[in-house]
């Protein structure tokens, strides 16, 4: 499995479109292809973390707040 | 015998203008509450203090009645309001100006005006309904947002003071969590025309869903008494528990930003779970903070990173308390510092969030966690474009539309763009994410807050920065990535980002 570093360099050529406000990495498509499927899995992840924060546990709702 | 006293204001007249037959100056003097509010008006430049005597204070006298007029002690229902001034005042001239005003002596008192504190005439818990100048914003740091304009009437003369009301808890009719309803539900009355129920009425609605213990005397209130005590004034609890992968300080900066009044619940170390209500927070010009997440957790990076500190009107500290934002290594998203001490060490004690709960109108339905899963998405595919060492930033909060219009005027966006949005029909309530690079903007969603939490919530987008529009368009569409771009994106989120120009929404405005 490539590191973060193997997979970076696959999608970076050269640097900075003159319209952009900001320096942009050019974007090689096939190697945009393989590093997203490597981030797609952590992606999923963090989905599944937000949609777990909204589920509220009966022990937290019935809390005392009282100091 | 006037019906007032001029002070000069100082730590000893100070204290012996709150105390009482029940509570000496001594003892007041030892109070955490009067320290701290002395040192606030200390801050804020007092110098003199108008003792307002025998004023009759409506919260108070709704106190009295639930519970103080059946003690066998003889407790008076009469208070004294205390109002302070940064510039010193003559008793002599106070009463000729009071009696005939002159204009440039009134403009005077008014500058100069600093707020009230009303002092109950109680063994303890002394401190009453507090209306209080904030803090400058020293250089556009601070930022208080749940504060309104009161008025203050002296002898025909009206005072203006822009904050929130505060006061200390007296665990008779209300402990923390009524009181800091009590102070959120004061603003929400102006954001939404709702009642500011008084906090005896709060403790005793709240307890009528579910009794744990005799209502009154009030030891505290379960987040299930505190949500219904929110239905009761026609608003909805929107809770979020304090999970360490949540980006909590900037969910709480979301809501916080409109005005909305965040109670944060928290367990302070070594005691047991407060609440406090959220009026403001500190926002640096750079990062402050490397996550706002625990240690080994990642989210998106946020507005957040860089809130140093929120002001929070905690009844067992003071109004507009400072409470630090603090890296987290575990269990928590943060922590916060504020002044709660060991009462024997001194040490400062740790303050972990517990919960985020805030009375929103009922048509604010989609929440932070529903956008910033999208936000989630985009930011995984477009970070393919930026280059090590560029800090990204994603400024989600909530707006209505009015103040969405009123703001974008003063804010460069294209013509075309400004037309669009002045004049298309959008949601009452909307979220706006603001993806900034390196402090430039690059671009913007609006997302019907008035939805549903399953459908598509944006509604329209903004590129400022269209050399990058143009690149993360046609890469979008290049046939080798569609398939991974919207199955990273949501095919619905990938139709509309690829979209040149948003067509406005199709339905009517909310109202």
């Amino acid at each position: 499995m490539p590191t973060n570093e193997q997979v970076e360099s696959t999608t970076e050529t050269h640097v900075a479109p003159p319209d952009a406000l900001i320096p942009l990495r050019e974007v090689d498509p096939f190697g945009a292809e393989r590093e997203l499927k490597l981030r797609q899995p952590e992606l999923q992840k963090r989905l599944d973390k937000i949609e777990a924060a909204k589920v509220i546990s009966k022990e937290l709702w019935e809390t005392v707040i009282s100091v | 015998m006037e019906p007032f006293l001029i002070r000069a204001f100082t730590a000893q007249a100070f204290y012996d203008a709150l105390s009482n037959p029940y509570c000496s100056s001594n003892e007041v003097a030892r109070q955490d509450r009067a320290i701290y509010l002395c040192g606030y008006l200390t801050d804020l430049h007092a110098k003199t203090m108008v003792v307002e005597k025998n004023y009759i204070d409506g919260d108070f006298l709704e106190d009295f009645a639930s519970y103080y007029v059946r003690c066998f002690k003889d407790y008076d229902r009469r208070c004294i309001r205390l109002h302070f001034f940064a510039h010193g005042i003559e008793e002599a001239a106070f009463h000729d100006l009071i009696l005939a005003p002159k204009p440039e002596l009134l403009k005077g008192l008014h500058d100069n005006y600093l707020g009230f504190v009303v002092v109950r005439p109680l063994p303890t818990a002394i401190v009453g309904r507090t209306v209080l100048k904030t803090y400058p914003s020293d250089g556009g740091r601070r930022h208080y947002t749940a504060v309104k304009n009161y008025h203050a009437n002296l002898f025909g003369t009206a005072f203006n003071v822009n904050s929130l009301p505060f006061q200390e808890q007296d665990t008779v009719l209300a402990a923390c969590a009524t009181v800091a309803l009590w102070s959120a539900f004061h603003k929400t009355s102006e954001l939404f025309g709702t009642p500011s129920p008084r906090p005896a009425e709060i403790t005793r609605v709240a307890n009528g869903v579910v009794s744990n213990a005799r209502a009154i005397p009030s030891h505290g209130l379960d987040i299930r008494q505190m949500a219904h005590a929110i239905r009761s004034v026609g608003l909805e609890p929107e809770f979020f528990g304090a999970k360490p992968d949540i980006p909590f300080v900037s969910m709480a900066y979301g809501y916080l930003r409109m005005g909305l009044p965040v109670i944060l619940g928290v367990h302070i170390e070594g005691g047991g779970l407060h609440a406090v209500t959220l009026t403001g927070y500190s926002l640096k010009p750079a990062k402050v903070h490397q996550q706002e997440v625990a240690s080994g957790e990642k989210c998106i990076p946020m507005v957040g990173l860089r809130i140093d500190e929120f002001y929070a009107h905690d009844d067992q500290v003071g109004p507009f308390s400072r409470l630090k934002v603090k890296a987290s290594i575990k269990d928590y998203p943060v922590l916060f510092e504020g002044q709660w001490k060991d009462k024997s060490s001194g040490t400062i004690l740790e303050i972990r969030p517990i919960f985020l709960l805030i009375p929103v109108y009922n048509k604010i339905r989609v929440t932070f966690l529903d956008i910033s899963g999208w936000l989630e998405r985009v930011s995984a595919v477009l970070s393919l474009f930026l280059p090590p060492g560029i800090e990204s930033e994603w400024d989600l909060r909530m707006t209505t539309i009015n103040e969405l219009k009123k703001d974008i005027k003063g804010e460069q966006f294209e013509s075309s763009e400004l037309k669009w949005l002045l004049f298309a029909q959008s949601p009452r309530f909307i979220w706006r994410a603001t993806l900034r690079c390196d402090t430039k903007k690059i671009m913007e969603f609006f997302a019907d807050a008035t939805d549903m939490q399953r459908s598509f919530p944006f509604y329209h987008h903004v590129w400022h920065d269209k050399g990058f529009q143009n690149r993360f368009q046609d890469y979008l569409v290049n046939p080798q990535v569609i398939g991974i771009n919207k199955s990273m994106l949501e095919p619905r989120l990938y139709e509309f980002l690829t979209r040149g120009a948003s067509s406005p929404p199709s339905t009517s405005p909310s109202i």
